[in-house]
């Protein structure tokens, strides 16, 4: 039973905030993110029961739509507040993880076009490389 | 399972989902085709969304694990596990559209196996996916 204070509890881990600005992005979740300041943000999600595969392991489309959201708050930091969304996106799962995991995440926009931004990240399990992603993200209404 | 909240899709049949996250995002639907090739869908719901009302990137990669992750399971005969997966969305998908994945394997070696998705939502070509699975333990 998840308690105040821990994830899945009915509070956000000490500094973080649910990432809740969609509907797939809280009922997928929940996928926290902290501001660093500096333009620095933290990324963390906790797999639950309800993220696995039957084998016990985490499932790919949960790390997938965790990679997809921190790459996509990554990209927004970069677009002076416009939507974009995205085109494009490559995941390499390179090692499994757990329920429970402190699932972490490192992202940077490689390249910013007035129309496409360019984005690639990393997952952690515990520190240990799970992950790597890499993808094209489109600002709305530009050409 | 009939009509009511999720009625079934024409020509396809309940897809039975074991891995709990797939429960948790489903239901989804196949034709049970045999051989390297089948069609699986879902219909996109509120809470697949992402801002805008599209469908979230997140869900198209999740159901394209699943769809051809149950066509590589089932060609190899071995629980596979994804190691690479590839989505090109080419359009956007709305509440309420039946997404149709026409997925293909490509290639099965003794270790690795190539898997093709191509997603339709009423004949227009909506995202493409590729992807490669591992068969534990072989070389």
């Amino acid at each position: 039973m998840a308690s105040p204070g821990m994830p899945g509890g009915d509070l956000p881990p000490e500094g973080y905030e649910a990432i809740v600005d969609n509907a797939f992005n809280s009922y997928a979740g929940p996928f926290y993110r902290r501001d660093d300041g500096d333009g620095a943000l933290s990324f963390l999600f906790v797999p639950s029961e309800t993220h696995l595969n039957q084998d016990g392991s985490v499932h790919g489309g949960a790390l997938m739509t965790f990679a997809d959201v921190v790459l996509g708050n990554t990209v927004h930091q970069q677009t002076d507040g416009r939507r974009a969304t995205t085109v494009s996106i490559n995941t390499d799962l390179v090692a499994p993880a757990a329920k429970g995991d402190r699932i972490t995440a490192d992202a940077r926009v490689t390249r910013r076009t007035r129309s496409v931004l360019f984005v690639s990240g990393e997952l952690y399990a515990n520190g240990t490389l799970i992950m790597t992603a890499s993808g094209l993200w489109k600002i709305l209404g530009a050409p | 399972m009939s009509g009511g909240k999720h009625p079934l899709p024409s020509g396809y049949a309940p897809m039975t989902l074991r891995d709990p996250f797939e429960v948790h995002v489903g239901p989804m639907f196949t034709k049970n085709i045999e051989g390297p090739e089948n069609w699986y869908a879902f219909r996109v719901e509120a809470r697949h969304l992402n801002f805008g009302g599209v469908v979230h990137g997140g869900m198209m990669m999740t159901f394209a694990d699943a769809a051809l992750g149950n066509l590589a399971w089932r060609e190899s005969r071995a629980p596979c596990v994804t190691i690479s997966m590839n989505c090109a969305f080419q359009a956007a998908v709305h509440e309420g559209d039946l997404i149709e994945c026409h997925a293909r394997l490509m290639r099965k070696t003794r270790a690795i196996l190539f898997v093709n998705g191509d997603f339709y939502v009423n004949g227009r070509y909506v995202t493409a996916a590729r992807s490669l699975w591992k068969v534990p333990g072989a070389v």
